[in-house]
Order: C-alpha cells, then sequence, then structure tokens
C-alpha cells in the first residue's frame, strides 16, 4: 500500500501538471483573431463609462493610455470575492463563494504540508512548540487551512449541490457529471476532515507521508489517512476534466479577446501574422465560396 | 421542456402567447390591446421547417428524401468540423473555442438578453440554450473521446454522454431548427458583458451563423442574396447604382437648398479629400436627410470631404459581419480600395453602427499594408465641431425631449459612447438619459441583420420579443411626456437601429399615440443651427 499510495501521489501531480500545461500551451497557440472588443475595458483611460480611444478624433495619431495593473487588479478583486455574483445573485454567490474559498484553501494546505516536510527534511520541527519561528507558524496556519477547506468544501459544495437541483434555470443545466463534481468535493472534504479529527488536529502524519516522498522512502499510512490521500490524488486527476482551469482560460479570454483592443500597424508583428494566416486555404464549401482558394484569393 | 427535446419531432417547440410577454407600460399596459403576432399560413408551414416557435426568418423548406435529409446532416457535421479548424476559422477560433469549453451554466447572463426576458422568458431564448445544444452535439459528434463514440459507431457512448449532459439526437429537424434560432439572438452580447468567465453566447450564435453560411450556404436572403452578395454585384445591399445614387444626390441639393436656402454641392470622388465619408446607403434611400445634414454640418464647417460613387464605396454595410467572414472580408476589401484609389487621408463612418464596427474594428485585422487606411467614426469630429464651436447652435430650437438610444455596435462593442452625449448635452436642453444606457444599454431589436430581415412573420417576432425591451425603455423615459401633444424624438445614431425603431413605432402606432418621433444625431445638430432659419425636423411621420 506504501508503494501504491506513493505512485499515486507522484502520478496525480505530474499527471495534473501534464494536463493544464498542454491545456494552457493548446489556447495560447491557437492564432490571433478578428477583433471581439467588448467595453467597458479596463485597461483603457476612459474604462470608468466604458470608453474607448476611438472616441478621439484621429485616435491614431494620440499615444495611447493603458494601464495592465488596473485591468489585472480588476480581475484580481473579481477573484478575491466574485464580484460579478455577488453584484447579480446574492444566494449563489454565498455558495459559490464558499465552495471557491475551499479548494482555494485547499491548494494553500497542500503547499503547506509540502513545506512543512521540506522543513521537517532539514531539521526545521513544525510543531506548535517549534523554537524555529517559521515552523511554528506553518504548523499554525496548516492547522486553520486544514479543517477551514473542508468545512468550507463541505458547506459550499453542498450548497452548490442543493442550489443548482431546486433551481429549475440551473436543474436544466446541470448535468450528473456537474453533480458528481460536488459530492466528489464533499466526500474528499468529510474524508479530509474525519483524518484531522483522527490525527489530534496536527497533520503530522501527512506531512511525514510528504518527507516519504521527497526521500523515497514511502511511509506507511492509517486507513483514514490512506483515504484521504487515494481522494485527495483522485481529485488532481479528475481536475483537468472539468473547468476548473477556468480560473486560469478567464485571464486569457479577458486579456486575449475581450479587451484585445491592439490596433493593426503597417508593418507590426501583429500584420506579419495576418498576412500569413491570409495565406492559407479555405475549404468551406458553400457555393459563394472558392473552395480550395487561399484567404487572399477569395 | 428541455435541451434535448429541440430533437423531438412536435408541432412547435413554443408557443408565443401576448399574455407570457413581458408587460409595457401604459398606453400598452392592457396586454389583450396590443396587436396579436402574425401567424404562418398553412402553406407556409407546409412547406418550410417552422417547429421552433412558429416564426420563420430563414425559411428552410422541408426536405423532400432521406437522402436529402442525410446529405444536410452530413454537410452540417462537415462545417461544424471546420469551424474548429485553424485554417478555416482562425478569424474567430479562440473565442469560439473558449466560450464552449468554459461555460459554468450558471444563468447570469439570462436576465440581460431582451429576447429571453420580452418573451416572458421561454426556454429557447435564453442565452445559453444555444449554446448547449451546439456544445452537446459537438460533444456527441465530433469529439473523438473514447469513453463517447458516438451510438452511430456503435459504441457504448450512451451513457456516458448521459452522464456528462451530451444527450442529443441529431437529425433534420434538429439541423434546422438550430439554424432558425441562430436568428432569434441579436448578437448585442449584453450577455456576455455580464459574463465573468469571458464566455460570448452572441459569438457562439454568430460562429452557428457562419457554419450555415459558409459550408451549407444558408443565410437569410436579406443579409446574403439581397444583402452582400448583391453589394458586391450591383454596389449597394439596398440595390441602390451608382447612376441611381447620382440622381438621389442631387435630389438632395435640391432639397437642401428647399429647406435651408442654400445650395450646397455635394463633393464625390474627390481625389484627394481630407475625408471619404461613407453612409448606409439606406439613409440615401429611407432617411436622405441624414446625408444632408451631413453636408450641411460639413459645408458649414469647412471641412474637405468626399463622397464615393465607386461600387461598394457608397454603401457602408458589411452584413458578413453578422453571419460570414468571407463576405466579410470582401467587403471590407471593397471599402479600403475605394479610399485608396480616391487618395483620402481617412474614412470617416457616418450614423451606422455595424459598418462602424465592421470597419473600424473587425475588420483591423483584414486590412493589410496600403489597405489599412485610417478609419474613424463621424461622431467624434461632429463632437469637435459642435462642442468647440465650429458651427453655431442655438440649443433653444431643440427645446423638447429627447432621449438617446445607444446602438450596441458603437457602444458596448466599441466604445464611443460620450461624443454623442456631449453633442446632445451642448444642442438638447431637455436631454434625458433611458436606463440603462451606455454600455449597458438595451439593443433596439433590430440588430444582427433583423431590422432589414423581411421574412413572412419575422417583422412581427421583431417587434413583440426582440423589441420589446426597447420599447419599454422609451416609453417608461417618456413617461412624464407621455401625451400625444408633447413631440419628443429618440435620437438613433445608426440606420438599423432607426430602421427598427420605425417598425416597432409603426407596429405600436406610438407616433399617433404618444408622440414620439425618431431619427438622427445630425438632423438634431442642423434643427439647432443658427444660421438655418426653418427646423430641419418636419415632425411628419413616413
Amino acid at each position: 500500500m506504501n508503494i501504491f499510495l506513493a505512485l499515486l501521489t507522484y502520478f496525480a501531480y505530474i499527471f495534473i501538471i501534464v494536463m493544464y500545461t498542454i491545456k494552457i500551451v493548446k489556447y495560447l497557440r491557437l492564432p490571433v483573431h478578428l477583433r471581439w472588443d467588448l467595453y467597458p475595458v479596463i485597461h483603457e483611460e476612459k474604462y470608468r463609462y466604458g470608453g474607448s480611444y476611438f472616441e478621439g478624433l484621429n485616435w491614431w495619431t494620440g499615444a495611447r493610455q493603458k494601464s495592465f495593473w488596473r485591468a489585472l487588479r480588476y480581475l484580481m478583486r473579481d477573484y478575491l470575492y466574485l464580484e460579478s455574483y455577488l453584484k447579480k445573485n446574492f444566494s449563489y454567490w454565498l455558495v459559490l463563494y464558499t465552495s471557491h474559498i475551499s479548494f482555494v484553501l485547499l491548494i494553500i494546505f497542500q503547499i503547506l504540508i509540502i513545506v512543512g516536510a521540506l522543513l521537517s527534511l532539514n531539521d526545521i520541527e513544525v510543531s506548535r512548540t517549534s523554537p524555529n519561528i517559521s515552523g511554528y507558524f506553518l504548523y499554525r496556519f496548516t492547522q486553520f487551512t486544514g479543517p477551514a477547506c473542508f468545512i468550507a468544501g463541505i458547506a459550499g459544495n453542498s450548497g452548490l449541490l442543493i442550489t443548482r437541483f431546486a433551481n429549475s434555470d440551473l436543474r436544466l443545466y446541470t448535468s450528473s457529471f456537474m453533480y458528481f463534481g460536488y459530492v466528489f468535493h464533499i466526500v474528499l472534504s468529510l474524508s479530509g476532515l474525519i483524518f484531522w479529527l483522527y490525527d489530534g488536529y496536527s497533520f503530522l502524519q501527512y506531512r511525514e507521508f510528504w518527507k516519504g516522498l521527497f526521500i523515497l522512502n514511502p511511509v506507511s499510512a492509517n486507513t483514514v489517512l490512506t483515504c484521504f490521500i487515494i481522494l485527495i490524488n483522485l481529485h488532481l486527476i479528475y481536475l483537468p476534466f472539468t473547468r476548473a482551469i477556468h480560473y486560469i482560460t478567464r485571464l486569457f479570454a479577458f486579456f486575449l479577446i475581450r479587451w484585445d483592443d491592439e490596433p493593426n500597424v503597417r508593418g507590426s508583428m501583429l500584420e506579419k501574422k495576418l498576412i500569413k494566416l491570409f495565406d492559407q486555404k479555405v475549404s468551406w464549401s458553400a457555393p459563394h465560396i472558392q473552395t480550395g482558394k487561399k484567404w487572399n484569393e477569395q | 421542456m428541455k435541451i434535448e427535446d429541440i430533437s423531438k419531432k412536435t408541432d412547435q417547440l413554443i408557443r408565443i402567447e401576448q399574455s407570457d410577454l413581458m408587460p409595457l407600460p401604459y398606453p400598452y399596459d392592457n396586454p389583450e390591446k396590443n396587436p396579436p403576432m402574425k401567424m404562418l399560413t398553412q402553406e407556409q408551414r407546409d412547406r418550410y421547417e417552422a417547429s421552433l416557435d412558429g416564426v420563420l426568418a430563414i425559411g428552410i423548406p422541408k426536405p423532400q428524401s432521406a437522402a436529402e435529409e442525410k446529405t444536410f446532416i452530413d454537410k452540417f457535421l462537415s462545417g461544424l468540423a471546420k469551424l474548429f479548424t485553424k485554417e478555416n476559422n482562425w478569424t474567430f477560433l479562440q473565442p469560439l473555442m473558449h466560450s464552449l469549453e468554459y461555460c459554468v451554466k450558471c444563468q447570469l447572463c439570462n436576465d440581460s438578453c431582451p429576447a429571453y426576458i420580452a418573451s416572458g422568458k421561454k426556454e429557447i431564448y435564453r442565452p445559453t440554450f444555444r449554446p448547449e445544444v451546439l456544445r452537446r452535439i459537438i460533444n456527441k459528434y465530433l469529439k473523438k473521446s473514447p469513453l463517447s463514440p458516438p451510438p452511430s459507431q456503435g459504441g457504448p457512448g450512451g451513457l456516458w454522454l448521459k452522464f456528462t449532459g451530451s444527450d442529443i439526437d441529431l437529425n433534420w429537424i434538429t439541423v434546422a431548427r438550430l439554424a432558425e434560432l441562430a436568428y432569434r439572438c441579436t448578437l448585442c452580447r449584453k450577455c456576455a458583458q455580464v459574463c465573468p468567465l469571458g464566455v460570448d453566447n452572441g459569438l457562439i450564435t454568430h460562429e452557428i451563423r457562419k457554419l450555415f453560411s459558409q459550408e451549407l450556404g444558408i443565410a437569410p436572403k436579406e443579409l446574403h442574396e439581397q444583402g452582400t452578395i448583391q453589394q458586391l454585384k450591383v454596389g449597394s445591399s439596398t440595390g441602390l447604382s451608382p447612376k441611381a445614387l447620382s440622381n438621389i444626390i442631387s435630389f438632395m441639393e435640391d432639397d437642401i437648398e428647399e429647406k435651408t436656402g442654400k445650395r450646397i454641392k455635394i463633393p464625390v470622388d474627390k481625389k484627394g479629400a481630407e475625408i471619404l465619408l461613407m453612409h448606409n446607403a439606406g439613409e440615401f434611400i429611407s432617411w436622405p436627410e441624414n446625408p444632408e445634414a451631413f453636408a450641411i454640418i460639413f459645408d458649414a464647417a469647412g471641412i474637405d470631404w468626399t463622397l464615393s460613387s465607386e461600387l461598394v464605396g457608397y454603401d457602408a454595410v458589411n452584413y458578413g459581419v453578422w453571419y460570414d467572414d468571407i463576405q466579410l472580408a470582401r467587403i471590407a476589401i471593397a471599402h479600403a480600395e475605394t479610399a485608396k484609389k480616391l487618395k483620402v487621408k481617412k474614412i470617416s463612418v457616418g450614423e451606422c453602427g455595424h459598418s462602424h464596427k465592421a470597419m473600424i474594428v473587425v475588420a483591423d485585422r483584414v486590412l493589410t499594408g496600403d489597405l489599412n487606411i485610417p478609419r474613424e467614426s463621424a461622431l467624434p469630429l461632429l463632437e469637435d465641431l459642435v462642442c468647440n464651436e465650429r458651427i453655431k447652435i442655438d440649443p433653444n430650437k431643440n427645446n423638447f425631449p429627447v432621449t438617446l438610444h445607444d446602438p450596441c455596435n458603437m457602444v458596448r462593442l466599441m466604445g464611443i459612447v460620450e461624443p454623442q452625449r456631449k453633442i446632445l448635452r451642448k444642442i438638447c436642453p431637455q436631454f434625458i438619459e433611458m436606463e440603462p444606457h451606455g454600455v449597458e444599454n438595451y439593443c433596439c431589436g433590430g440588430g444582427s441583420g433583423f431590422a432589414i430581415m423581411q421574412s413572412m412573420n419575422f417583422p412581427d417576432w421583431r417587434s413583440v420579443i426582440s423589441g420589446r425591451v426597447k420599447l419599454k425603455q422609451i416609453l417608461e423615459t417618456f413617461h412624464d411626456t407621455i401625451s400625444p401633444e408633447i413631440k419628443k424624438y429618440v435620437c438613433a445614431p445608426c440606420s438599423n437601429c432607426k430602421g427598427q425603431i420605425r417598425e416597432l413605432f409603426n407596429y405600436y402606432n406610438v407616433w399617433e399615440e404618444c408622440g414620439i418621433f425618431y431619427g438622427g444625431l445630425v438632423e438634431l445638430i442642423v434643427n439647432a443651427m443658427v444660421d438655418i432659419e426653418k427646423p430641419f425636423i418636419d415632425w411628419e411621420w413616413h
């Protein structure tokens, strides 16, 4: 079992990293598209009312004021408290936010456990009595994030499950796979919570498990911890099949599509890319299209 | 109803009943008094596939044989596959893939869709319904997942497809209904604006339209045969030839003289002019007072400008932007070639929303090299002329209630929000905003070609459903002055929006019952010009 758990953990982490990398690279390698701006564009100077540089006379002659950081801040604010949902639908926001918080805390919890294992390997004690301040705070943070993420996971996902089932508008568009996802999160969170209670609130055994992974010497885990580890690894394997990567793709959607207001300037890199794209053959077959000819020959 | 019901053979998926519709304010608050929607005749029903909602925008003839059905479905699937290839759809591949893959179906966008709320929330008009149908077809019939081989291949995919929510049957009726359904969304993209994940259901609709046009040759005839095809062949989607344009320009010069006492020579094909002004050719035919007003203003301000009489060059419209990328590119290039030939410094687009977006924004990545001629909206120039007092204005001449309709294409989709407002604040003492307005406006209901589509009972659908929210907004804005004795003006600086508002007002008899008139922005400017003695706006309904 020790070897199985270790191999499953290695596999799960490699799998999610590879899958997410493929998804991101695939997304970013898609060709530049025609402009499809949607206002307000937050990096624009006149973003407050949704204005653009097209409001200026001879707009191509003036210097553009563009604030990347403002746009990033805007998106981060939405990441922090899901502002769009809060404004539109409070009850949905409440359960959605709780479930998102649990997800973020789960990532932080995992990082804290891994860092704790690394500290322990370097002879830094991770406990409430640790003489090392890093070890002490790491222990305390882990103690907080673990149960917080499990409780939020149970509450948020139960809330989402009930809301999506009870609301007919949402139910119609909720697949069994989505319900499965909520149940999976609830079961994972429950197993984590049970392990936390069973482990004496310290997560010591889980850190030891990770220490074993780093020194390629898998340690044994009790049944409760084994269940938790299996579930958390399955969760990592399951994530690439969901839309969870929208945490990242959302950034692309805003910067590369909705807010992409970059004008095409003669001789620019953008123009060179476009010329190449126009050099491709079209196989659309409607009567008004010259099938087999290039875009620039149509 | 369920999403998979789109594949089921039923008489009609939904019925539009007066009692279900979003209520309108006074004087249209009694649904029974409002005009009923025209029903299709039995002959039309027998001939065309009308089982979506009993309305026909395209009118796809029913198949005569099983072989015909199969060809139709196969072509649809081949087109669908092409939507995901770089060579065929580099133009919108990234936005399409994002919107298809990352919608979490939270339904936050629902209430922003004017058609959905106006209809009393009919399922098929929900902004997420159409994309979900497409998504299911893709998952079931296009994706090569080992867990979900299509049943046609004898795979054990049925349960898995049900589990992942990809349950749908692809038959002739599904495809035909989807084609019609692509023309129940005005592409106003208000739904996209509220999506926290950047999903754009309007774009998915746009891509469905493209699939049908570019692969199956199916599109509303007003957009395709009588639209882009005619424009490229005859010069204008209105059918206006260069010779007819020349006659209209002569008429306009006479009309200007009659209205203002001034003889203005409208410049045509003036080489090397500062500005090539491009109008929607519909203005020359339906609202010549609009290009006349431009001529009066530009003449008064001493602007160096010209019109073109070149084929395509005198019609700024580009219907390709709504349904076909190839047609979009062909027309955009023809526009730019006109400007290149005339050696003008820039193109200025008159009061036409979709031409703004097509020519200035979308075609920006179509025009390369010396075809990439500077293009801008006429609104900033008008703002400069009015607000910097390059023409003399007496706002008291416009002392009547005025509101502004924001055309989606130039406002939400282009960010031109303030120039028109600055002008109205300067020239209209009783200017009042609609709610919501600016980039959060509602579509007039005629967007994405609807305003010009006249197929069977589609115009009624446009007035009853897609334009309903706009009518409500207008009535609420003029709530305090709703009596027909008080003349009011809806300023719509867009030809298609004007066309839609005209039809909407005709349908509900708004001019007679409420005294609400409509028109462009330049007409208001000329109406307020000090050296124009007679009122330019004639307040005569036509």
